[in-house]
């Protein structure tokens, strides 16, 4: 198999050496006001070669030395014209305007293995082209994606550098499986391309999101398909653009805790249960009566302290393109580096990308692409899946906000019995107890042919590899949690997986016109895709107590296992996946009025078993071109240029699922190993009862949409309508433990997407010196659960709990008739005031008690850790019918979901003579965020000498003036007229109403002002074609009603059942920029 | 265009199709190299060998069987759980009080059907496998995996038939299985197929010095005694689900007749197994890479080590001796405490047994032996101190012990008085010989041994409790004797003597006062006599009633001793004995709720 690709690659390569022979034609392009116009794009009609105007206007061009030549030229705001040159040297060619173009830029369109026109396109399609993405100084281009397309959603999930990025199209149908759409890159599968790619390398983007429409990607396309293409070189003469630009970004929004005389007074109360807690309390703060120094301490913002910094990002891009006639070049190189705004913490990458196209002949078209890269993502966030304490937002938040004599030790040196009290480690000192390196050193090559067999018969091929290295070296200090499990010596993890992966895909285009009007492509194919990946992973325990982590990377070998104690077994393993396909498409249009595309696709995997392995994905889509009818010319409407109306109907798969699924393996390791002597015999285990009947996830989709342009063009836009249905979705099923597993996978689910989708884009204004553009768009989605599958008594199952992880329990629930991501816990009932309590006087003690009013419901066992309710608790409202007031886990309900009612986003676009500006805006409406936050910051749990929320400051209030302990009603009464918080639970975190909020938000996400010199000055430099300064502020502010730091934070993303959870999620930040772009 | 070109491109193009489209079926099937098929590793002695081992894997870990070891077996008339009682943790599991979400239950529970269900993969593996198409006497190896696949499947059937009665059995590997919810079988069934089946594994099998294996692998000595043990539970009381009563088979002589025979073959044999001169060496052997056990008495342990949840476990760490974080071992013990009267049980100057059993000792911060008070003596058996770790941790490493020669002995002395209705020459000899050792030094004092069968009986009945303290064995002895009521009564009733100093606890003191002696391991006995006890040893200040007051002398620090115990620690409903237990219910703990939620057809035990 390589040697087979060596060998196509050497012949390939070898196939460049011819070129035909050519004459030199020389000419120079003029606009509406006579000027020269620069950077007109020229090309030879029958060959697609072709070359751009330089500053002068003027351009030199290749063409065959001997017959008449077509040139089509075009350029932007002006109508694409031919011109035939027949024996002349030199021409002058006049451009006129034309503003109906001026909107459909995008004429081309990627529908997968092929190219059409937009009047063409019969699937639902959303593009974007590299002026979208330009203005945007980040990393990956996903970032610069969010609210751009109409039913694609694009989700950071929170402020880290080099953060996971969430794409979903059309809402996403798996609930096990992994619903990221697929992503091709100039032909080939290049997994995550969006967070891979920087904006300066993107030509188009084209997501295909009707299932008709990713029907040609088969068992892949259920997600929706994302097409890239990179910038290719263009003209003649080589062009020089460079691109630089620095920023600093700065933390935006903090949370408000409780300053010193606050916390302590908080800590005293909490002290007042026992005299042991007093005594401790006496010693930590000192006596009661001196508690108001503590208004005077100065107060220490650790959230400023660890995420305040400056910090800075610069990036680097040079781009060299150029071409002949016959071959064209670009390469581009970046560096870019950024500071986290959280103390070590960053991200640094660089990458050189470059792509070569060739014209051999008429014939024969030849192209490659390489690209390398390395990024280094610095540091271990804040959130992490595990448990709570693996979640480290908490040591900034949580931390005693004042320095006091004889504390400063725990502020500055690690304190292990006040971190098993406390559960806390001094910020600094936490974020620098792990260092972690996440390294991705990647290629992607690929190579393509064209071959022309008879003219309207096309061969084409390309082969890509793409090999990814993902080496990620953790070191964990002797202050960490996992150290202190290991004889508090440092730990080190160091794993390392990569991936290969190989595509080829080949096809044959054959396009033909039957009669005069029925125009004929047929598209046929064949293709493979195999990735293997290799994964090892090793823990290092017991490091000697002083090692740097640059000296535990570079020599794991000085660990030293106490007596008796072993290292974990190094671990590796290996996975691959097979993928072989054939499709065909076949389109029909008559008269450029009705269209039509069937496009069936077989594929086999290696995912199923044998008899499960292929499956046949059928799709259809009818166009209509309303205003190419005769009919509609005769109505005249001068206002509407365009319509057209859409129907697909199609079937796709999902394949992102676990591989082996099928087939029962056994797994050999450690964990199943016997200690037969004094070292663990390996043993074998079982990974799962396989279920051999395992098939695909199947996606059925049905989209009705129109297409129009009215007002000559100054408004175009489009309306989709959508329906997805997926069936025999793969879901763990409970089986009875006593078969030695608790779960088994089987095809039983079904979920549904419907929505709708608006993309509207109007030139507002368009006169020669000022142009206002606007896009918007707005995606509606309403999903659902169909099935879960039989509960254990062959009943319909209507829900089951899911656990986000690290706080809170079961906090979602899958439920049937609701959406995927349900928030699941009580409803917050405030506190339970006077009014709800008995109060009976004790003259012995001089005190009173309190017991319930009956019917008031008592939330002691689920809330307060099974303490009877006292005036200012936590109250929660009794939900179920069953039983007494007492509330249990049957009152847990449903509370919300961070699906939006609707998302999307505004771009506006202005330009005055040679300044630009541009406002980006996305947007979510109706989806809740579930601050699990604020569950760990308002309570008390196990752990004193936290500090909490400032909402806190304001609990209820038991302690009089003197520091004692009120229980009289009357003076409770008066002491908490003005409290509205309640006493912070001692119960295990929960998830109640109170944590989920509003999440909805309108973002500008990108301010861009550039100023560009004026092309008549830059002519005199005779060095520059382009100089352009600009000033950005991404991320300039959110309007929202939440109370987190963001409220889009999603770091539960793994599982496709816990979404919108923000739980120590590292706050995102405002970012300043200042570039220069220029060219020569 | 070149006619080279043309050439070279419709090559090219050929070319690619071709390589990938003409070994397509082929191409799909993908195999990674890091997981092998079931099928093909029976093809191989080395990778049963491999499967094998998953199989004995689920013996230890956190959810092994030292859950039933050191939780699941308590409380019984010589040690219980430590702590107060909650309904959901392992205090509610010694209390005889387990809620069916006890946390306790569920992990060990399924993870006795995960062995099950890797034994079974074995036992079909190896009994399709090519190589073993000729049987045993092809392929000894093999045969010999298959029978210590058998016996770790009939250990794991054992192990829930003893706490849960009747279970579902499982005896094909469940992908098999048409229906994987299916009801319980009874006990006496799932015992009598596993009777069966270690039948057939003891053919199987060879002897210890045969075997390459040390004893953490069963031999066919080690399989002849688990038969005999598990032929006598089932020859004794078992609980019958549908209504739910303690009762024995009409036909129990039949199995004290197998137990019988198979301790005779062994005892037979006393060059593979015989009884270790030296008492404590049997536990010390168990704590560290020394054997001292050259008798090969330990028939069959569970082999621990590397110190970590899977493959290791908390023996030493979670019970035994009581040992202060801040001294020079590190923490360890105090997670089962003994029954005061279990001390007084034991002839206090003749029987070495007693100090091996009962730590009436701890060690404090500053690595000194010092006293406990009467209600806080730990099990003796276990000590980090034994073992090479020290520091915090928690896996040290140390078997446990699922059958020694010992048993085989009492275990013979029992059937052949029950099948004969009186003890044998035979049955006394090994009652005997087990008494000889414990009075080592001192066996004039050995009481004389029964010659009618009630006598004889009871003497079993107390030599079995004096011979396995803490050894997981009591509670199901008692179980089949259908004697957990009486005994329990009967405990209760000598604690409130002791409590009171009511005969024959008339010189228990009140008080102790102890003084701090340097801890240096040697044997249990010398330990125990170098404490520094105002009025002497615990030998003789634990045995008079000294001054009664709780102001000790000058130097000394007072521990309560029959002080210690009140009414609470007897019949209170936090930390009393065994409160909750209830004859012909509580035998049996509740199915977890979990495994109900998923199996619809199993019915909860009667009584939770």
């Amino acid at each position: 198999m390589k040697k087979t690709l060596l060998q196509v690659l050497l012949m390939l390569f070898f196939c460049m050496s011819a070129l035909a022979q050519t004459r030199q034609l020389t000419g120079k392009v003029f606009g509406k006001k006579n000027e020269t116009l620069i950077g007109v794009t020229i090309k030879i009609k029958s060959t697609g070669a072709g070359t751009a105007t330089d500053m002068n206007g003027a351009f030199k061009l290749n063409v065959p030395a001997s017959g008449n030549v077509t040139l089509v030229v075009t350029y932007i705001g002006y109508k694409s014209q031919e011109v035939a040159v027949t024996n002349q040297n030199d021409i002058v060619i006049n451009m006129l305007e034309d503003e109906a173009k001026m909107l459909n830029e995008v004429t081309v369109v990627n529908i997968g293995y092929s190219t059409v026109s937009k009047n063409a396109l019969t699937g639902s399609v959303s593009s974007v082209t590299d002026k979208d993405v330009k203005d945007f100084p980040v990393a990956s281009v996903a970032e610069a994606l969010a609210g751009k397309l109409a039913g694609v959603s694009v989700q950071t999930s929170e402020g880290a550098p080099g953060a996971s990025i969430k794409v979903t199209v059309r809402g996403g149908g798996s609930i096990t499986g992994d619903n990221s759409p697929l992503y091709i890159v100039d032909g080939i599968q290049v997994e995550n391309a969006l967070s891979i790619l920087s904006p300066q390398e993107i030509q188009s983007i084209d997501v295909l999101k009707d299932i008709a429409s990713t029907a040609i990607y088969g068992a892949r396309g259920a997600n929706g398909v994302v097409l890239i293409t990179t910038k290719s070189g263009a003209g003649q003469t080589p062009k020089v653009s460079i691109s630089t630009y620095l920023g600093v970004r700065k933390f935006v929004h903090e949370l408000d805790v409780m300053k010193p005389s606050d916390f302590v007074q908080y800590q005293y109360q909490i002290a007042t249960g026992s005299q042991s807690d007093l005594d401790a309390y006496n010693k930590e703060y000192g006596a009661f009566s001196d508690i108001d120094i503590y208004k005077n301490y100065p107060y220490i913002d650790w959230q400023q302290a660890v995420f305040g910094r400056n910090a800075l990002t610069q990036s680097e891009t040079i781009n060299i393109s150029g071409g002949t006639q016959a071959a064209s070049y670009s390469f581009t190189a970046n560096n870019f580096k950024e500071d986290g705004i959280q103390l070590n913490s960053g991200f640094n990458r660089g990458f050189v990308a470059f792509r070569y196209d060739t014209k051999l002949s008429d014939k024969f078209k030849f192209g490659f692409n390489i690209r390398y890269s390395r990024q280094d993502v610095i540091g271990a966030g804040t959130s992490s899946t595990g448990t709570q304490s693996s979640n480290r937002l908490r040591n900034a938040v949580r931390f005693r906000p004042f320095s006091a004599p004889g504390l400063e030790s725990q502020v500055d040196q690690f304190d292990p019995t006040y971190a098993t009290y406390t559960n806390l480690t001094s910020p600094l000192i936490g974020t620098y107890s792990i260092t972690k390196n996440n390294y991705t050193n990647q290629v992607i090559g690929s190579v393509n042919a064209q071959y022309t067999i008879l003219p309207r018969l096309i061969l084409s091929s390309v082969i890509g590899i793409t090999s990814t290295d993902n080496p990620i070296n953790q070191f964990s200090d002797s202050t960490t949690s996992i150290a202190r499990q290991y004889g508090d010596l440092p730990v080190v993890d160091l794993s390392a997986s990569s991936t290969l992966t190989v595509t080829n895909s080949n096809t044959l285009n054959y396009n033909f016109t039957v009669g005069r009007y029925h125009n004929i492509t047929l598209l046929a194919g064949e293709e493979i895709n195999q990735s293997d990946n290799n994964s090892q992973a090793m823990e290092i325990k017991w490091m000697p107590a002083d090692i740097t982590p640059t000296q535990a990377f570079a020599a794991i070998q000085k660990a030293t296992p106490p007596n008796g104690s072993i290292q974990d077994a190094p671990t590796t393993s290996q996975t691959g996946t097979r993928l072989f396909s054939l499709f065909a498409r076949a389109s029909y249009s008559y008269k450029d009025k009705y269209l039509a595309n069937v496009t069936v696709r077989r594929d086999g995997s290696s995912l199923f078993s044998p008899e499960n392995q292929y499956a046949v994905f059928p799709a259809g889509q009818l166009a209509w071109r309303v205003t190419e009818e005769e009919f509609m010319k005769k109505l005249n409407l001068t206002w509407l240029d365009n319509l057209k109306v859409r129907l697909s109907y199609g079937e796709g798969g999902n394949n992102r699922i676990g591989v082996d699924l099928y087939k029962t393996l056994f797994t050999a390791g450690s964990k199943s190993g016997y200690a037969v002597s004094q070292s663990v015999t390996p043993g074998f285990a079982p990974n799962a009862l396989a279920n051999p009947n395992i098939k695909w996830e199947t996606t059925i989709s049905r989209n009705l949409g129109v297409d129009f342009d009215i007002f000559k063009g100054r408004i175009g836009g489009s309306v989709d309508v959508y329906k997805n249905n997926v069936r025999d979705l793969l879901l763990q099923q409970q089986i009875p433990s006593t078969s030695g597993y608790s779960t088994q996978i089987q095809n039983i689910g079904a979920t549904s997407n419907q929505g709708v989708e608006l993309q509207l884009n109007g030139m507002a204004v368009n006169t020669r010196n000022f142009r206002y553009n606007i896009n918007f768009n707005i995606s509606f989605n309403r999903n659902k659960i169909v099935s879960l599958g039989d509960d254990q008594y062959g009943n319909p199952k209507s829900s089951y709990p899911v656990a986000s992880g690290g706080i809170n329990g079961n906090d979602f629930i899958a439920q049937v008739g609701g959406p995927v991501g349900q928030f699941y816990g009580y409803v917050s009932d405030g506190r339970y005031e006077l009014s709800d309590f008995n109060a009976t006087y004790h003259s012995s003690s001089n005190s009173y008690t309190y017991v319930l009013k009956p019917g008031v419901a008592n939330d002691a066992a689920v809330a307060l850790g099974a303490k009877y309710p006292q005036p200012g608790d936590m109250k929660l409202k009794k939900m179920s019918t069953t039983g007494d007031s007492t509330l249990t886990t049957a009152d847990a309900v449903v509370l919300g979901t961070s699906q939006p009612k609707f998302f999307g986003g505004i771009n506006q676009q202005f330009s005055y003579k040679n300044f630009d500006l541009s406002i980006f805006m996305n947007y979510s409406v109706g989806n809740k965020e579930y601050n699990a936050n604020r569950s760990e910051f308002t309570t008390q749990y196990l752990y004193k000498d936290n500090n909490m929320l400032a909402v806190v400051a304001n609990r209820w209030n038991k302690i009089d003036a003197n520091g004692n302990v009120v229980t009289d009603p009357k003076l409770l009464a008066q002491m908490n007229a003005n409290t509205t918080f309640w006493t912070p639970p001692t119960g295990q975190y929960i998830l109640t109403s109170y944590e989920i909020e509003d999440g909805s938000f309108l973002r500008i996400s990108n301010v861009t002002l550039g100023y560009s010199l004026p092309q008549s000055f830059l002519s005199r430099t005779k060095i520059f074609s382009k100089f352009r300064v600009y000033a950005t502020v991404n991320n300039l502010y959110t309007f929202t009603k939440y109370s987190g730091y963001d409220p889009e934070a999603s770091t539960r993303n793994g599982n496709p059942l816990t979404p919108g959870v923000d739980y120590a999620a590292y706050p995102r930040n405002r970012f300043f920029i200042a570039g220069v772009d220029l060219s020569f | 265009m070149k006619t080279s070109n043309i050439k070279l491109s419709v090559a090219f193009a050929c070319m690619t199709i071709l390589t990938f489209t003409s070994s397509c079926k082929k191409y799909l099937q993908y195999e990674s190299q890091s997981t092998i098929s079931q099928a093909v590793a029976f093809t191989s002695t080395s990778y049963t060998n491999t499967a094998l081992i998953g199989a004995y894997s689920l013996l230890n870990g956190d959810a092994g069987l030292t859950k039933e070891a050191t939780i699941w077996s308590l409380t019984a008339d010589d040690f219980k759980t430590s702590g107060s009682y909650s309904a959901l943790d392992r205090r509610g599991v010694s209390m005889y009080a387990a809620d069916p979400a006890n946390t306790e239950l569920p992990g060990a529970f399924n993870n006795l059907y995960v062995g099950i269900e890797r034994a079974n993969i074995c036992i079909k593996g190896i009994q399709t496998s090519s190589l073993y198409s000729s049987g045993p006497t092809g392929n000894p190896e093999m045969g010999r995996y298959l029978g210590e696949a058998l016996a770790l499947r009939s250990l794991y059937h054992f192990v829930l038939v003893r706490n849960w009665g009747s279970v579902v059995a499982q005896w094909v590997p469940s992908s098999d299985q048409p229906a994987l919810d299916v009801p319980v079988t009874a006990g006496t069934a799932v015992l009598d197929h596993v009777l069966d089946d270690l039948k057939t594994a003891e053919g199987l099998l060879p002897w210890r010095s045969d075997s390459p294996f040390p004893d953490t692998r069963f031999s066919k000595g080690a399989v002849k005694a688990l038969r005999a043990r598990i032929a006598l539970f089932r020859g004794g009381y078992m609980m019958d689900k549908p209504t739910h009563t303690m009762t024995r088979s009409a036909n129990y002589l039949d199995y004290y007749k197998i137990a019988d025979q198979e301790c005779a073959d062994l005892m037979a044999r006393r060059d593979e197994h015989d009884l270790n001169p030296v008492y404590e060496n049997i536990f010390k052997t168990l704590h560290s890479t020394t054997r001292q056990d050259p008798t090969n008495e330990l028939m069959f342990e569970i082999g621990a080590y590397g110190g970590g949840s899977y493959t290791d476990d908390k023996l030493g760490y979670y019970n035994g001796l009581r040992i202060n974080t801040s001294s020079a071992y590190g923490q360890g013990g105090g997670g089962i405490l003994c029954i005061p009267t279990y001390y007084y049980e034991f002839d206090p100057s003749a029987d070495c047994r007693r100090d091996v059993t009962i730590n009436v000792d701890q060690i404090d911060a500053n690595t000194m032996m010092i006293m406990n008070t009467l209600t806080n003596m730990t099990d003796g058996k276990f000590r980090k101190s034994w073992t090479t770790s020290t520091g915090i941790n928690q896996y040290l490493s140390v078997h446990w012990p699922v059958i020694r020669f010992a048993d085989v002995l009492l275990m013979f002395a029992e059937a052949e008085n029950e099948i004969n209705q009186n003890p044998t020459p035979a049955a006394q000899s090994a009652l005997l010989e087990i008494r000889t050792r414990a009075y080592v030094g001192h066996t004039s004092a050995i009481p004389a041994i029964p010659t009618d069968y009630p006598t004889f009986f009871q003497a079993i009945v107390k030599e079995r409790l004096l011979e396995f303290g803490g050894e997981a064995i009591r509670k199901y002895d008692l179980m089949r004797w259908n004697l957990m009521g009486s005994k329990f009564a009967e405990t209760r009733a000598k604690m409130e003597a002791l409590m009171n100093g009511q005969a024959p606890y008339n010189n228990v003191p009140l008080y102790v006062y102890n003084k701090p002696v340097p801890y240096a391991v040697s044997n249990s006995t010398q330990e125990v006599g170098s404490m520094n006890n105002y009025g002497g040893a615990p030998n003789t200040s634990l045995f008079q009633p000294g001054l009664g007051t709780s102001t000790a002398p000058t130097g000394y620090t007072t521990y309560n001793w029959r002080k210690d115990l009140s009414e609470a620690a007897i019949s209170g409903t936090s930390t009393g004995f065994a409160t909750f237990f209830i004859s012909n219910q509580k035998e049996v703990f509740p199915f977890p709720s979990t495994v109900l939620l998923q199996n619809t057809k199993i019915i909860q035990n009667y009584g939770y």
